[in-house]
C-alpha cells in the first residue's frame, strides 16, 4: 500500500474545531452563527470527500504524525474503516444543520451560541476520533467528545436535564477510565501510525492479561456503544434537544463506540488472535443480550424519544454482532445496518422533534390521528420504520441479508435466534407507533398553529430517501464496505 | 555570559532585599510597594530565562558563594530541574503579584498592604533559595523563612478564621521544620557534612545505613507535611481556603509543589538509593489514599476555595507518587504535574478570587449560573478545571498519562488504580463545579459584571499556559527530559 503524508486529515478535524470555538463569540448575531455552523459541516464533508477520492485513486493511507515527545505522539491517519465512519458522520452532520437551526430557534431560543459551538465541536471531534492514527489520539478525542456533548445534554438547564447529564458523565467517564488503562497497557499503540498494522499486540503477555485488556477495551468503548449492562445512559439523555439526540446520540457518539470496538478487534488484537482467544462468543452474547434488552425496553416506552433511544440501543448492537461473528459477510451486513441506522434513525428522531414542535405531543399514546394532520412527517416516519425493520427495497433489507448469512457461515444458531427475535420485536415497537399515527381514532382535537417549513422537512425526507436509494442501488455502498472488510479479511 | 552564574544568588537576594526595603519605606510611601514587587518579579523571570538558556546549552553547574568551596562555603547547585522550578516560581509569582493589586486593596486594611508585598517577596526569595541550595542546612534555613512568611500571609487579614487557620499551619509547620532539623542531625552525625555531593560520597563508604535511613525518613516526613500528603494534610484546606486569593494561588500552586521538590531532592540528590522497599511501598500507599480521599472531600465541599484546597491534596498526591516510582516516566509525570498544578490551580484560585472580588460569594450554591454573567472570567476558570480534571489537550492530561504509564510499566496495580480512580473523581468534582456555575438557574437577581482587566489578564495568561503545555508538552520537555535523566543517573 502506498503511503503519503498529508495535512488533510488533521485539517478536517482542526478547521471545524476552530470554527466551533469561533461560534461561541458570535453572541447575538444569529445569522453569522448559522452561517459558521453550516460552513463547518460543509468543510468537513468536503475534506472527507477529498480523502475518499485520494483513497480511491491511489489506495494509500494518509497520515500526519505530530510527535509531542518521547512516547507521546498524536497522529492522524485515514483508512477505509475510519473513512467509512467519518463519511456517515459528516454527511448527516450537513443534513442536520438546517433542521437544528430551525428547531433551536423555535424550541430553545436562549444561549444558542453555546449550543451550536458545542454542537460543532462535538461533531468535529467525532469525526476526529475516526481519523485517529493511534490509540492515544483516539482516546484523547474520545474523551473530549464526552466532555463536549455534556453541555448539549444539559442544554435545557432544567433539574431533570442536569440529572441526566450527571448520569451520562458517570457512565461514560467510568468507561474512559477502563479505556485509559487499556491504552496505557498497550503503549505500542501510542506510537506513530499504529493503526497501519494489524494485531500489534503480542500474545506473549499471557492469556490472563490479554483477557483483562480485551475486557477493558470492550467496556471502555462498549459503554459509549451502549452495550447491555451499560446501556441505560442512552435513553436518559434523550431529554436533550432533538438535534443532539438525533445526530449525536443516534449517530456520532454511539458510532464512535462501535468504531472503537471494531478498531480493537480488527487492529489491536486482530481477527486471528480474537479467534484463538475464543472471546468472539462473549461478544456475540453481549450484543445479543443488548439487542433483546433494547427491544423489550423499547416496547414498554410511552415517550416517543425514549422509545427511539432504546431502539438505538437495540440497533447499534447489530454491527457489533456482525463483527463478533468474525466472518466477512456478517461484518459487511453489520456495517450496512450501521449506515441504515444512521440515516433512518436520524430521520425518525427528527420526525419526533417535528411532531413535538408542531403539536407539543411527545407520548406515543397521544399521537393518534396525527397521520392525517402531518402527512409528510408521518409518512417519512412510516417509511423509516419499515426501513429499520428490513423491508425489501430498503437498505435495512440489504444489511440484514448479509448479516443473517453470518450465523449460518460460522455455525452459531443462537445468534440466528437473536436476529430473528430482534427483527420481530423491532417490527412490534416501531409499527405500533405507525399504527397509532395513522389508524387509531383520535377523540381529542388539536390545532396546528405553527407551519413547518422546508428547512425542517428537507433533512427528514433526505434521510428516508437515502435509505431507499441505497436499498434499491446498494452497489456503491457495498463497494465501500467491501473495501473496509477486505483490509482485515484479505479478500 | 559569566554574569549568569551570579543570577541564582541574586534571585534570592533581590526579593529579600526589596522586602526589607519595603518594610523600611512603608511608613511614608505605600503605593511604591506594588511597583517594586512587580519589578523584582520581572527581574526574577528574566534571570530564570537566562539560566534556562545557560543550562540548556551547557548543562548543570555549581556555584560557590563568594568563592568559598565546600565544606566551608555555601554551595549552590543549579541543574535543569531547579531552573524549571525557578521558571514556575517566577511566572506564578509575577502573575499573582499583578493580580494582587486590586484584590488586596479590597480585602485588606490600608496599612497592611505594604506588609503583604513584603511577605510575598520573602516567600518568593525563600522558595528560590530552597530550590537552589546545595546543602541541607541552607535548605532548612530557607524552609523556615518560607514557612514563617506563609503563616503570616494566611493570617494577614486578621479575622478569626484566618488567624485560626494560620495558627494550625504554624503548628504543623514547626513540627515539619523540627523533623528537618532532626533529620539533618542524624545525617550529619554519620557523614560529618551537610553538602549534597559530599553526603552522597560518604554514604557510599558506610556499611550500616540505619542512621542514614532514619535521617532520610525524617526529612521525607517533613516534606510530606509541607506538601500536605495524607495523613498530614489536615492543615491545608483551611489555610489555603481562608487566605486571600492570590496568596492561596501562591501557596497551592508553588509552596506545596516545593514540598514535593524537597522530596525529590532528598530521594534523588542527597540520599539516592538507600531506601528499603518497604519504605517506598508504604509511602506510595499513603499517597494513593491521599489522592482518592482528597478528591472525595472535594466532591462534597461547598465552599469553592476550600474545595479547591481539597483538590490540591489530591493533585499534589499525583506529583508525589511519581517520585516513588524511581523511573523515567514517573518522574516526568511528577514534574509535569508540578507544572500543571502551578498553572491550573493558581488560575482556579485567582478565578475564585475574582468571583469573591465582584460578588463576595464563596459558596457554590450562591454561584449558580454565574458563568453567564462573567463568561470570560469563568471561561478561564473552566480551562483551569479542565486541566485539573486531566482532559486531553491540557497539561493535566499529559502528566497523568505519564504517571499511569510508569505505574503500569512497573506493574504497580495499586497505584494504577489510585491514579485512574483519582483522575475519575477529579473529573467528577470539576464537572460538578462546571454544571453549577454554567448550567444551573441562579437564585438571586444580583447584577454581576466581568472582573476588571487587571485581574482577567493574569488569569488569561495562566489559562493560556495550561492549554499551551497541553498541546505542546514538548516545550517543557526541553528542560525536564535531560534533567530527569540526569537525576536518575544519581541512583546508580
Amino acid at each position: 500500500m502506498n503511503q503519503m503524508v498529508s495535512m488533510i486529515p488533521i485539517t478536517a478535524v482542526a478547521l471545524p474545531f476552530l470554527i466551533g470555538i469561533a461560534i461561541f463569540f458570535t453572541g447575538k448575531n444569529k445569522k453569522l452563527m448559522g452561517f459558521l455552523s453550516s460552513i463547518a459541516a460543509l468543510l468537513s464533508l468536503a475534506l472527507v470527500s477529498a480523502l475518499y477520492s485520494m483513497l480511491v485513486r491511489g489506495n494509500m493511507d494518509v497520515c500526519c504524525p505530530i510527535c509531542f515527545g518521547a512516547g507521546f505522539t498524536f497522529c492522524f491517519r485515514v483508512d477505509w474503516l475510519g473513512l467509512f465512519f467519518a463519511g456517515i458522520t459528516s454527511l448527516l452532520w450537513v443534513a442536520s444543520i438546517p433542521y437544528s437551526i430551525k428547531y433551536m430557534e423555535m424550541k430553545f431560543p436562549d444561549s444558542r451560541a453555546r449550543f451550536f459551538g458545542f454542537f460543532t465541536l462535538s461533531a468535529a471531534t467525532a469525526i476526529g476520533v475516526t481519523m485517529a492514527g493511534n490509540m492515544l489520539t483516539l482516546f484523547a478525542l474520545y474523551e473530549l467528545l464526552t466532555i463536549f456533548t455534556y453541555p448539549l445534554v444539559v442544554h435545557a438547564e432544567t433539574p431533570a436535564a442536569l440529572k441526566a447529564g450527571k448520569k451520562y458523565l458517570v457512565y461514560l467517564l467510568i468507561g474512559e477510565m477502563f479505556l485509559l488503562f487499556a491504552v496505557l497497557s498497550t503503549p505500542e499503540f501510542a506510537g506513530p501510525r499504529a493503526f497501519a498494522k494489524i494485531g500489534l499486540i503480542s500474545s506473549e503477555i499471557g492469556s490472563k492479561m490479554l483477557l483483562v485488556l480485551f475486557c477493558s477495551y470492550i467496556v471502555g468503548f462498549g459503554i459509549k456503544a451502549a452495550i447491555f449492562p451499560f446501556s441505560n445512559w442512552l435513553p436518559t439523555v434523550s431529554i436533550a434537544p432533538t438535534p443532539v439526540t438525533g445526530l449525536l446520540h443516534a449517530v456520532a457518539v454511539v458510532n464512535v463506540g462501535v468504531y472503537g470496538i471494531m478498531r480493537v478487534i480488527l487492529n489491536v488484537f486482530g481477527i486471528e488472535l480474537v479467534r484463538s482467544m475464543g472471546v468472539g462468543v462473549l461478544l456475540v452474547f453481549i450484543s445479543g443480550a443488548t439487542i433483546i434488552y433494547g427491544s423489550l425496553m423499547a416496547l414498554r416506552q410511552d415517550d416517543l424519544k425514549r422509545r427511539l433511544a432504546f431502539s438505538t440501543v437495540d440497533y447499534i448492537s447489530y454491527p457489533i454482532l456482525g463483527l463478533a461473528l468474525l466472518s466477512p459477510t456478517a461484518l459487511v451486513g453489520g456495517l450496512l445496518l450501521l449506515v441504515t441506522h444512521a440515516f433512518l434513525k436520524l430521520s425518525l428522531f427528527f420526525c419526533a422533534g417535528a411532531i413535538d414542535i408542531q403539536t407539543g405531543k411527545t407520548k406515543v399514546s397521544e399521537l393518534s390521528g396525527i397521520g392525517r394532520r402531518l402527512p409528510f412527517v408521518s409518512t417519512c416516519f412510516a417509511i423509516g420504520s419499515l426501513g429499520l425493520i428490513g423491508m425489501p427495497l430498503t437498505l435495512g433489507f440489504v444489511g440484514k441479508w448479509y448479516l443473517w448469512q453470518g450465523p449460518m457461515e460460522t455455525g452459531q444458531p443462537s445468534a440466528m435466534g437473536v436476529l430473528i427475535a430482534g427483527a420481530i420485536l423491532c417490527a412490534f415497537y416501531l409499527l405500533y407507533v405507525v399504527y397509532v399515527l395513522f389508524f387509531k381514532q383520535s377523540n381529542v382535537d388539536f390545532v396546528c398553529d405553527l407551519q413547518l417549513n422546508w428547512t425542517m422537512l428537507f433533512p427528514i425526507g433526505a434521510g428516508v430517501l437515502m435509505g431507499l436509494v441505497f436499498g434499491i442501488f446498494p452497489k456503491g455502498l457495498l463497494l465501500l464496505v467491501n473495501n473496509v472488510t477486505m483490509c482485515y479479511f484479505g479478500g | 555570559m559569566s554574569f549568569v552564574l551570579h543570577l541564582p544568588v541574586l534571585m534570592v537576594a533581590v526579593p529579600i532585599a526589596v522586602a526589607v526595603l519595603i518594610s523600611v519605606l512603608l511608613t511614608f510611601k505605600r503605593n511604591i510597594a506594588f511597583v517594586l514587587s512587580v519589578l523584582t518579579m520581572i527581574f526574577c523571570l528574566i534571570s530564570s530565562l537566562f539560566l534556562m538558556v545557560k543550562v540548556i546549552t551547557e548543562g548543570s553547574f555549581v556555584y560557590y558563594v563568594s568563592d568559598w568551596p565546600p565544606p566551608w562555603g555555601i554551595e549552590i547547585f543549579i541543574d535543569r530541574l531547579s531552573v524549571y522550578m525557578l521558571l514556575l516560581i517566577a511566572i506564578v509569582g509575577l502573575i499573582s503579584i499583578i493580580y494582587s493589586e486590586l484584590y488586596i486593596k479590597k480585602v485588606l486594611d490600608h496599612q497592611k498592604i505594604p506588609f503583604y508585598y513584603m511577605l510575598v517577596l520573602f516567600l518568593i526569595g525563600s522558595i528560590v533559595g530552597f530550590v537552589i541550595s546545595g546543602d541541607i542546612f541552607n535548605m532548612f534555613i530557607f524552609f523556615e523563612i518560607l514557612s514563617l512568611s506563609s503563616y503570616s500571609l494566611v493570617a494577614i487579614s486578621g479575622d478569626r478564621e484566618a488567624l485560626r487557620a494560620g495558627f494550625r499551619y504554624l503548628v504543623m509547620g514547626i513540627v515539619s521544620s523540627l523533623f528537618i532539623l532532626l533529620g539533618l542531625g542524624f545525617i550529619y552525625s554519620v557523614t560529618g557534612t551537610l553538602n549534597f555531593t559530599q553526603i552522597a560520597l560518604r554514604v557510599k563508604e558506610l556499611s550500616d545505613l540505619t542512621v542514614i535511613q532514619t535521617g532520610a525518613l525524617l526529612l521525607i516526613v517533613a516534606f510530606i507535611i509541607e506538601a500536605a500528603i495524607f495523613p498530614l494534610h489536615v492543615w491545608l484546606p483551611k489555610a489555603h481556603g481562608k487566605a486571600p486569593a492570590p496568596v492561596s494561588a501562591l501557596l497551592s500552586g508553588l509552596v506545596i509543589g516545593i514540598g514535593v521538590f524537597g522530596m525529590i531532592k532528598v530521594v534523588y540528590y542527597i540520599l539516592p538509593g538507600v531506601y528499603p522497599v518497604s519504605f517506598v511501598v508504604f509511602f506510595r500507599g499513603l499517597i494513593s489514599v491521599g489522592i482518592i480521599l482528597g478528591a472525595i472531600f472535594a466532591l462534597f465541599e461547598n465552599d469553592l476555595k476550600i474545595l479547591l484546597a481539597q483538590s490540591s491534596i489530591s493533585q499534589i498526591g499525583f506529583a508525589a507518587i511519581g517520585v516513588f516510582f524511581f523511573s523515567y516516566s514517573g518522574l516526568m509525570g511528577s514534574m509535569l504535574q508540578l507544572l500543571n498544578h502551578a498553572f491550573a490551580k493558581s488560575a482556579l484560585f485567582l478565578g475564585a478570587g475574582a468571583v469573591i472580588y465582584k460578588t463576595g460569594f464563596r459558596n457554590l450554591d450562591e454561584m449558580k449560573g454565574i458563568g453567564k454573567r462573567m463568561p470570560i472570567t469563568m471561561g478561564f476558570f473552566a480551562i483551569g478545571l479542565a486541566s485539573i480534571a486531566s482532559i486531553p489537550m491540557t497539561c493535566g492530561f499529559v502528566s497523568k498519562y505519564y504517571l499511569c504509564l510508569a505505574a503500569i510499566k512497573q506493574g504497580l496495580w495499586g497505584s494504577v488504580g489510585a491514579i485512574l480512580l483519582g483522575g475519575f473523581l477529579s473529573l467528577l468534582y470539576c464537572l460538578r463545579i462546571i454544571s453549577c456555575i454554567f448550567f444551573e438557574k441562579p437564585d438571586s437577581k444580583v447584577e454581576v459584571k466581568e472582573a476588571p482587566l487587571k485581574m482577567l489578564l493574569p488569569l488569561g495568561v495562566l489559562a493560556f499556559l495550561t492549554i499551551f503545555f497541553g498541546v505542546f508538552p514538548r516545550a517543557a520537555f526541553v528542560l525536564i527530559e535531560p534533567g530527569v535523566k540526569e537525576i536518575l543517573g544519581f541512583l546508580r
